[in-house]
């Protein structure tokens, strides 16, 4: 090779390194302007707007949940607001798209906090976006608000920043409807649950809530990740049980049709979690075996399932009809048992930040803030908080609360029963106040 | 000739990389850590890729297998961070004998396959065993237990990360531009460029395969050691397919010199994409549609033939 | 150990199981087994014939339009994908799998657009419960189950006994030769892609009523295909075929014996070990098929 090809082999490899890092430059300059995703500004002249990181699943496998999230904060923001924002502030909501993905999630909490500059972060549902992401807000020094079920921030796997007020937690659900089952449907119970995190949580609730009060888990199938059929694993059913405890999420409707055609009409009862068909319509071809089953759900889908002013006030602002869809398509199911947690952690944010006297991003701050959110015990039923009142337990940084049951009657969802909070109370010995926070 | 100037090229690389750091704003300090992590994980890959011309699709399992490795050490055993990245290294490559003795044995589509289908078992296996690793959903470290605890007095997080993983990259670099310029490194191209002849004059090509399987798996299982030491979270997901996936869009981004190539690749995917992120909201359609137009890009370069050994009019 | 019905069930579903997988991996035989090309788009075109069945279904037309629309709108969408793009540059390997996988990603988020984030489903347009030896089983799943294998066997019989077989091979294999001889490779290609993309959009439909219709559908028979049409032998239609039944066969006989995960984990590990003890395609020069 002479030295005009060696020459030309070193320029091409000087110009393409050269684009990288002129690329990389561009990235920098453009996305440290960017602001990013959609964002619901109102800036009054002079007063600094209260900027709050919203950390969406709007594409991946939480796209369902994410939507409705999102559609969720914008109502929150925009009605706290128009009635005087947080402590005269208003509220900038800046919104990324983590993909569902743990590993984006962590970009995008430091994306949030380090190009965005934001006050609070909110928005994860799926546990290992969460656990991803909560130390990375913790190391950042940033509140972090997840509004999943999981049990890592109750559970004390994460750290002393992050939060999960406005939503309840599976070992809480679990605890409070697992009593209803034992005494109404039976003690012989078969469990069928996702085999990740989501699922464990189940399982050990249960079983946990079956030594209390009595019942017994007769088996437990845990289903891996990615099936598309079904048929195979339900061999393992046993014939003698009372009920049969379903929480399946992916292929949900191939599961229930699948499960219609091997058992049939001599069915144990059907106990299953709204989570499997959130987002999806009932009247969806292959869910009619679903009648007369019962589900949990955390804030019934059909308003008449619990309707006071506040619930009918809250599916206004978001625009859900009363039978829990999008006022403007029918056709497209909302996420109501678990979207009301991103709405109800606003306004706890807004509760916190007015009564600590939050005002910058200074250390005095957000010690103010954290101390005195955990010193929060309680949250009314009201506007804030319309799903129900809610014990805020500052040790775990978990809010306990009511829980429905509902059956499912000519294809709608028809309430039975509604926990008391008592119900769902149960011990861990994590403490967040001990840690230190800087 | 043409030998030294790209490998001046490699060195160059970690040099302006240290220098840009100063003028970089904080976020993409950040993200520019972590891509440097990722750019070992293609060198890794590229050496299975480029070196040999073997296309694997379960290279996730041995990024993985580091990050298990230096991860559950942490965080069972004990918070040192040096022996766990060692723990990390010796795992991944321990692995990658396992993987290379079976895989290599078969070529083409086989070993393409092949080694999907071994590093699902891997996730399943995870998957399985959630007690210990977490499953999909993950374990944190303790800050002690991870790299940047350990520097904690002398370096703020941002700092000990990009330097940290710049220092691994760095090593990782040397060491690929001087096998590339090796005896074996000769061996390794004329091994994907003519397996029969190599053969017949008698080398064991079974065993040169694996060797260089075994170097692409321990610089992977580096990288996910590095992950899970430098961000102290571990979790199933990175054992995913996906993760198997990416480096091959890197490393076929980057181009033919080995030296700077999966750099190149790992850092033009990955700030597109932020970029993407940054300024629009479809950017998963944003990067679709980038790829394909790489895709027609990459066109003029003959080495996309000579590196998938496809042979071209010779009957 | 388990009762008797159980192990018929577990026939009967893996078998029925098996000749869908085989089904859906026959156009990837077809464009990676013999036509030489990684095409990524594989499984979006069967989520897009899912798709397609499901838009039919809910404009208030009877499903059985679905199965003529949409193979011609994955073939069709195959068809274009090949001209526009990867025709472009000769099917190139490290080119058309970045472009694949970049279309692949295009057609997941217009397909989130269309139809959103939820998982849809369509009604079986009959659909008796069957009693069968001590155990129920959905009459359209096994309708379903026969279909695929009547028309994949067809398949074979046409690929392989054809000249299409043959022109399709020629055309890989030795393009300057084949045009030398007056065949007209990028039509040859054409109709393979073509053929490719209606099997697979017809088998989205086709599998649509039993199983669930959502955005990111494709990747798991994507990567579901590729290792089909591995085990079978790449480029054997009829190897597809066998590897698509047993591997239906094998999942549900381990689902018998073990826990859910670990069958799974089984199931992966066998079909391993067979591709490693065949011992096949020893290389000649790295990426070959």
């Amino acid at each position: 090779m002479n030295r005009r090809q060696a020459l030309s082999s070193l320029l091409k490899t000087g110009v393409v390194a050269a684009g990288a890092a002129g690329l990389g430059a561009a990235a920098g300059y453009f996305s440290a302007r960017a602001v990013g995703g959609q964002t619901t500004s109102g800036l009054e002249t002079g007063v600094r707007p209260i900027k709050i990181g919203f950390q969406v699943h709007r594409t991946g496998i939480g796209a369902p949940y994410g939507y409705w999230y999102e559609r969720v904060a914008n109502a929150a923001v925009n009605y706290i607001n128009k009635t005087g924002g947080i402590a005269g502030r208003l509220i900038e909501l800046i919104a990324e798209d983590d993909e569902t993905s743990p590993a984006k999630g962590a970009q995008v909490v430091e994306r949030l906090v380090l190009a965005h500059n934001v006050d609070f972060i909110l928005g994860a549902l799926f546990s290992d976006v969460v656990l991803a992401s909560g130390p990375r807000a913790g190391e950042l020094k940033r509140p972090y608000f997840a509004v999943s079920e999981g049990t890592h921030v109750p559970f004390g796997k994460l750290n002393r920043w992050c939060f999960q007020p406005g939503i309840t937690d599976v070992p809480g659900q679990v605890t409070a409807v697992a009593k209803w089952i034992f005494e109404n449907l039976g003690k012989r119970v078969a469990m069928i649950y996702p085999d990740y995190a989501f699922g464990h949580d189940h399982r050990d609730a249960l079983t946990k809530a079956a030594e209390r009060y009595g019942g017994r888990i007769i088996e437990k199938i845990p289903i891996p990740p990615g099936e598309t059929s079904f048929t195979k694993y339900f061999t393992r059913i046993p014939r003698d049980i009372d009920v049969l405890y379903h929480v399946m999420v992916g292929d949900v409707l191939t599961f229930i049709r699948e499960l219609g055609v091997y058992l049939g009409r001599e069915r144990p009862e059907l106990f299953g979690f709204i989570d499997s068909i959130e987002a999806v319509p009932l009247s969806s071809p292959g869910l009619e075996y679903l009648e007369g089953t019962y589900f949990w759900e955390g804030f019934p889908r059909y308003a008449d399932g619990y309707d006071t002013l506040y619930s009918r006030f809250y599916r206004e602002a978001v625009g859900v009809d009363e039978n829990g869809a999008d006022k403007s398509d029918p056709s497209r199911v909302s996420a109501f048992s678990h979207m009301f947690g991103v709405w109800e952690t606003l306004f706890v944010i807004k509760e916190a930040v007015e009564q600590s006297g939050y005002s910058g991003q200074t250390q005095r701050d957000y010690e103010a803030f954290i101390k005195t959110l955990e010193s929060m015990d309680w949250f009314n039923e009201g506007l804030w908080h319309p799903q129900g009142d809610k014990l805020f337990n500052g040790r775990l940084h978990q809010s306990f609360g009511h829980q429905f049951i509902s059956v499912v009657r000519n294809g709608r969802l028809v309430v039975v029963h509604r926990t008391e909070i008592e119900d769902s109370l149960y011990e861990h010995p994590n403490d967040y106040t001990r840690q230190s926070l800087f | 000739m043409r030998v030294k100037i790209s490998a001046l090229a490699a060195l160059v690389a970690p040099l302006a990389l240290a220098a840009v750091y100063p003028l970089l704003p904080e976020y993409q300090r950040a993200l520019m850590s972590r891509v440097l992590i990722l750019s070992i994980y293609s060198y890794g890959y590229a050496v299975c890729f480029q070196m040999i011309g073997l296309m694997s699709l379960g290279h996730a399992a041995l990024f993985a297998s580091g990050m298990y490795g230096a991860g559950l050490y942490a965080f069972y055993v004990s918070p040192d961070p040096l022996a766990a990245l060692l723990v990390g290294v010796a795992a991944s490559t321990l692995l990658s004998i396992l993987f290379g003795l079976v895989s290599t044995r078969v070529g083409g589509s086989y070993f393409m396959i092949g080694t999907l289908l071994a590093s699902q078992a891997l996730y399943l296996a995870a998957l399985h065993f959630n007690e210990v690793t977490g499953g999909e959903q993950g374990l944190v470290l303790k800050k002690e237990a991870t790299i940047v605890g350990a520097l904690g007095p002398l370096l703020s997080e941002l700092d000990a990360r990009y330097f940290t993983s710049l220092a691994a990259l760095t090593i990782v670099i040397v060491c690929v531009t001087i096998l590339s310029h090796s005896r074996l490194g000769r061996l390794f191209h004329a091994l994907r460029d003519d397996e029969g002849k190599l053969e017949a004059l008698g080398y064991n090509t079974s065993a040169l395969k694996l060797v260089a399987f075994t170097i692409s798996g321990a610089l992977s299982g580096a990288s996910g050691a590095l992950q899970a030491l430098l961000y102290g979270y571990i979790g199933a997901g990175y054992a995913g397919i996906l993760n198997s996936v990416e480096p091959v869009l890197w490393v076929l981004v980057g181009g033919p010199y080995i030296q700077v190539g999966p750099l190149l690749g790992c850092l033009a995917v990955n700030l597109l994409s932020d970029l993407a992120r940054g300024l629009l909201r479809g950017h998963v359609l944003t990067v679709g549609a980038g790829l394909v137009a790489l895709a027609f890009a990459t066109g003029r370069l003959r080495w996309a033939y000579r590196l998938l050994g496809v042979s071209r009019g010779r009957g | 150990m388990f009762p008797l019905e159980h192990l018929g069930l577990a026939l009967f579903d893996g078998l029925v199981n098996g000749s869908v997988m085989a089904f859906i991996a026959l156009g990837l035989t077809i464009v990676f087994g013999i036509m030489n090309v990684v095409n990524l788009t594989h499984g979006e075109l069967y989520m897009l014939g899912a798709l397609t069945c499901w838009l039919l279904v809910q404009s208030m037309l009877p499903y059985a339009s679905a199965l003529i629309v949409a193979p011609l709108v994955s073939g069709g969408v195959a068809v274009i994908i090949n001209m526009l793009i990867l025709q472009r540059f000769g099917h190139e390997p490290g080119q058309t799998i970045l472009a694949t996988f970049g279309l692949l990603l295009i057609l997941q988020q217009v397909a989130l657009a269309i139809m959103g984030p939820a998982p849809r489903s369509v009604q079986a347009p009959f659909n008796p419960v069957i009693e069968l030896a001590g155990f129920s089983y959905s009459g359209f799943k096994l309708v379903a189950g026969l279909v695929s294998i009547s028309i994949s066997l067809l398949v074979w019989l046409v690929v392989e006994g054809s000249r299409l077989g043959s022109l399709l091979r020629a055309s890989q294999e030795n393009r300057m030769m084949a045009e030398s001889l007056g065949i007209d490779t990028n039509r040859v290609f054409m109709v393979g892609f073509a053929l490719a993309g209606a099997l697979v959009g017809f088998a989205g439909a086709l599998t649509s009523p039993f199983r669930q219709i959502h955005f990111l559908m494709g990747l798991d028979a994507l990567a579901m295909s590729f290792v089909v049409v591995v085990l079978g032998g790449v480029g054997r239609v009829g190897g597809t075929i066998t590897a698509g039944l047993a591997l239906g066969l094998l999942e549900s006989l381990t689902a018998l014996l073990l826990t859910p995960t670990l069958a799974r984990v089984l199931t992966v590990a066998l079909a391993l070990l067979y591709i490693v003890a065949r011992r096949l395609g020893a290389p000649r020069g790295g990426w070959r098929y």
